[in-house]
C-alpha cells in the first residue's frame, strides 16, 4: 500500500514524508511480527494483513478522524452492533441410542450476512471506530443505532475531556463491506489507523 | 440541651451548604477542562528519534517483506469462503471453500463452537484416504450416546481423497456436499471440492503454511 494512500492527515502532518513512512512501517512490522491478522484503515479502504502481505481488501466509501494526528497502532478490545447478532445455539436435552430426529439442523448457521451493518469498535487505546452501512433501517432499529452513536460519543468526548489521546474514526461503506468487516474484526486484532 | 443542638445544627447546614457548592464546582471545572482540551488540542508526541533516511525506509520496506511467506502458501478467507494456494504473487488455486458454521453445541455439560481457527497456520501432514474417527460432538448433535464400541468412530468415504492437518483437529478435506461449499456449513474444519483437493493436496508440501482470517 502507498503510504500516501494510508492517512490523509500524514500529508498535512508535521515532519517530513520520510519519516512519516518510517513511522508506518515501523507500526507494519511490530503487528507483522504476530501470527495473525491485522487491519490498516485508510481513506479509501481497510487492507487485512498477514505478515506483511495485504490477503483482503474492503472499500470505504469516506473515512473521517477526529483528533488523528499521526498514524497509530492499537487493537480491537471490543465490538458492540447497534442491533444484536443472530447466535445459533442447539441445546440437546437428552440422548438415545435410536434417536427418533437429528437435533441440529445443517443449514442453521452463522455467516457473514448475519453480521451488523452499524456498529462501533473499542480499541485498547481507548479510540473508537464507529463503522455504518448504507442499508434503511426501520424505526426501532434507528432508534438503537441513535442509541448506540450517542453512548459512543459521550464515551469518546468524556476521555479527551479527561486529557485522553483519544480518536474517533467515522467509516462509511456499503452494507456488504460494513458485515464483512465486523466479521473480520476479532478482540486483539492488531490495527492500524 | 436546645444550646447544644443549636451549634450543632449551624454545623449540618454549613456542612451541606459547602457539599452543594463542591457538587455545583466539580462538574463545571470538569465541564471546562474538557472544553479547554477541544479548543486546544495538544498534538500527538512527535517520535524524538533520530532524522531517518531514505536507506533507513528502504532497510524497513526490506525487513517487512523478509516476514512475507517463503514458497507456497494458502489464504482462507472464511468470511468469503474461500480459498487461494499462491506462490509470491502468482495465484495456483482459486477455490470455493466452506468453513465454520459458528454455531454452538450445548450437551451433557459441554459447550462445543463450530469455527474454524484463524491465523497462520501449517500443513502438519497429509493423509491419503482419511477415514474419519467421529468425535464425541458427532453423536451429541445427532441426539445419539457415545458408542460403547470404538469400532463405531469410524467412518470412511466422507473426508475425501486427502485430509491435511492444521493442529488441533483440525483438517483440510473433501466433502459429499459439494452444493454446500461456499458457506459456512463446517465443524471448523476446511472442506473443498474434489479437484481443487486433489490438487492442493500434490502441490503443497508439508509444512506450507495457511493464513486464515
Amino acid at each position: 500500500m502507498m503510504v500516501a494512500e494510508l492517512a490523509p492527515e500524514l500529508r498535512a502532518s508535521e515532519g517530513s514524508a520520510t519519516q512519516q513512512q518510517a513511522l508506518i512501517l515501523k507500526l507494519r512490522l511490530e503487528l507483522a511480527r504476530q501470527p495473525k491478522a491485522y487491519v490498516e484503515i485508510s481513506r479509501d479502504m481497510v487492507a487485512a494483513c498477514m505478515r506483511g502481505m495485504r490477503v483482503k481488501a474492503i472499500p470505504v466509501r469516506s473515512s473521517t478522524s477526529y483528533y488523528a494526528s499521526t498514524p497509530r497502532i492499537s487493537s480491537v478490545l471490543s465490538k458492540t452492533p447497534a442491533v444484536p447478532t443472530r447466535e445459533v445455539v442447539v441445546r440437546v436435552e437428552t440422548i438415545s441410542e435410536n434417536p427418533s430426529e437429528t437435533v441440529s439442523n445443517p443449514e442453521d448457521i452463522v455467516s457473514v450476512d448475519d453480521m451488523p451493518d452499524c456498529y462501533s469498535i473499542e480499541l485498547a487505546d481507548g479510540s473508537f471506530l464507529w463503522v455504518v452501512g448504507d442499508s434503511g433501517w426501520g424505526l426501532i432499529n434507528a432508534k438503537r443505532k441513535e442509541w448506540l452513536q450517542l453512548k459512543v460519543a459521550c464515551r469518546f468526548y468524556l476521555r479527551r475531556a479527561l486529557g485522553r489521546q483519544v480518536s474517533l474514526t467515522i467509516l462509511e461503506m456499503d452494507s456488504t463491506s460494513a458485515r464483512h468487516l465486523f466479521w473480520l474484526l476479532q478482540p486483539d486484532m492488531g490495527v492500524i489507523y | 440541651m436546645n444550646q447544644e443542638s443549636q451549634p450543632d445544627s449551624e454545623k449540618a447546614t454549613r456542612r451541606r451548604r459547602i457539599l452543594r457548592l463542591c457538587l455545583t464546582i466539580i462538574p463545571a471545572l470538569l465541564v471546562l477542562l474538557g472544553f479547554f482540551h477541544l479548543v486546544f488540542e495538544p498534538g500527538d508526541p512527535v517520535d524524538p528519534g533520530k532524522p531517518i533516511t531514505e536507506k533507513e525506509v528502504l532497510r524497513l520496506e526490506q525487513k517487512l517483506k523478509a516476514l512475507n511467506p517463503k514458497g507456497y502458501y494458502v489464504v482462507i478467507d472464511t468470511a468469503a469462503n474461500h480459498l487461494w494456494l499462491k506462490r509470491g504473487d502468482r495465484v495456483l488455486i482459486d477455490a470455493k471453500c466452506s468453513t465454520g458454521s459458528g454455531r454452538k453445541l450445548e450437551c451433557q455439560g459441554h459447550t462445543w463452537t463450530f469455527e474454524t481457527p484463524r491465523g497462520e497456520l501449517k500443513i502438519g501432514g497429509k493423509i491419503a484416504n482419511p477415514i474419519w474417527r467421529k468425535p464425541d460432538w458427532a453423536f451429541y448433535e445427532e441426539g445419539k450416546t457415545l458408542p460403547k464400541d470404538e469400532r463405531e468412530r469410524y467412518e470412511d468415504n466422507v473426508l475425501g481423497e486427502y485430509a491435511m492437518a492444521l493442529g488441533d483437529g483440525y483438517f483440510i478435506h473433501g466433502t459429499l456436499y459439494n452444493r454446500m461449499l461456499g458457506r459456512n456449513v463446517t465443524h471448523g474444519c476446511v472442506r473443498l471440492g474434489s479437484a481443487d483437493l486433489i490438487r492442493l493436496a500434490r502441490t503443497a508440501p508439508v509444512g506450507t503454511k495457511v493464513y486464515i482470517f
